[in-house]
């Protein structure tokens, strides 16, 4: 009897060990699953949104330079994301994130809270603590992700270099930023946030993997915008 | 838990797992169960 539970506590410590190391080396499977089926479910959810903003009458226009001939696409898209804000709730999908140096391609929730965030990456909003800007409403757009559990979209963050692109692809346009700094902060360090003279995206994770001392902050800057959806 | 406070301070999201707890858990299960196999009751005395 003795022995039997003996055996039992050591197999179960054994697979506790087991899994810190799967989780630490490839991402908790268990926890994927579960983002895995609420992607899907997001993914039909924005599909609806997405038609309803494509049988708007606004003309689609080409993917084009943020520089001054795009005032009138800036504009657009900032009125458009001013209407997408009313639409928008706790735990509701906003768009696509898209970075193809890392392989990310998920769709982001509204909210950071841990319910949130089982679901995909989370844009900060006002229950987070600091709200952030829509993507192309101006200001500070900030965004959330797991790194070990949950499909962990922000696994690989680490590995942005500066000039790589990032995509948000919102049902009423597509944005495209390019990464310019990352840094290490403490968690406690809200600064992450402060506003610049240009559209921020700040990507923000847990830092380093076996841990949640830290946060890895990944800069980027507006580079591009279209009122083309690429959804 | 997104914003757990720390010393009276507000934290950024929470997207990591702290694994130190785990494997501790892990490795003291694992010593118990340990011990429990190789370590043979005390033979009780008759009187």
């Amino acid at each position: 009897m003795r022995r039997k539970l003996g055996l039992a506590l050591l197999t179960l410590g054994l697979a506790l060990l087991g899994w810190v190391g799967v989780t630490l080396l490839w991402g908790d499977p268990i926890t994927s699953l579960y983002t895995a089926h609420e992607q899907r479910v997001l993914g039909r959810q924005l599909e609806q949104e997405q038609q309803l903003w494509s049988t708007s009458p606004v003309r689609a226009r080409a993917l084009v330079d943020a520089s001054a001939t795009t005032a009138t696409a800036a504009q657009v898209i900032r009125n458009r994301a001013r209407r997408f804000a009313h639409r928008v709730h706790d735990g509701t999908p906003l768009g696509r994130i898209v970075i193809p140096r890392i392989g990310l391609n998920m769709i982001v929730v509204e909210g950071t809270t841990e319910r949130d965030l089982r679901k995909g990456p989370g844009h900060y909003n006002a229950a987070s603590g600091v709200a952030t800007a829509l993507p192309g409403s101006g200001g500070v757009v900030a965004i959330a992700g797991h790194r070990t559990t949950f499909l962990h979209p922000f696994r690989h963050v680490d590995q942005l270099r500066p000039g790589d692109n990032v995509y948000l692809e919102m049902p009423y346009g597509t944005l495209r930023y390019r990464v310019y700094f990352q840094k290490i902060v403490a968690s406690t360090d809200w600064s992450i946030l402060d506003r610049r003279p240009y559209e921020k995206l700040v990507l923000s994770a847990c830092h380093p993997l076996y841990s949640a001392t830290h946060r890895i902050i990944t800069f980027a800057r507006l580079a591009g915008e279209s009122t083309k959806s690429r959804l | 838990m997104s914003n757990i406070h720390v010393a009276g301070a507000r934290t950024l999201p929470f997207t990591g797992l702290a694994t130190l707890p785990i494997v501790l858990i892990g490795a003291a299960i694992s010593i118990a169960g340990f011990l429990l196999t190789i370590l043979r009751p005390k033979p009780s005395r008759s009187v």
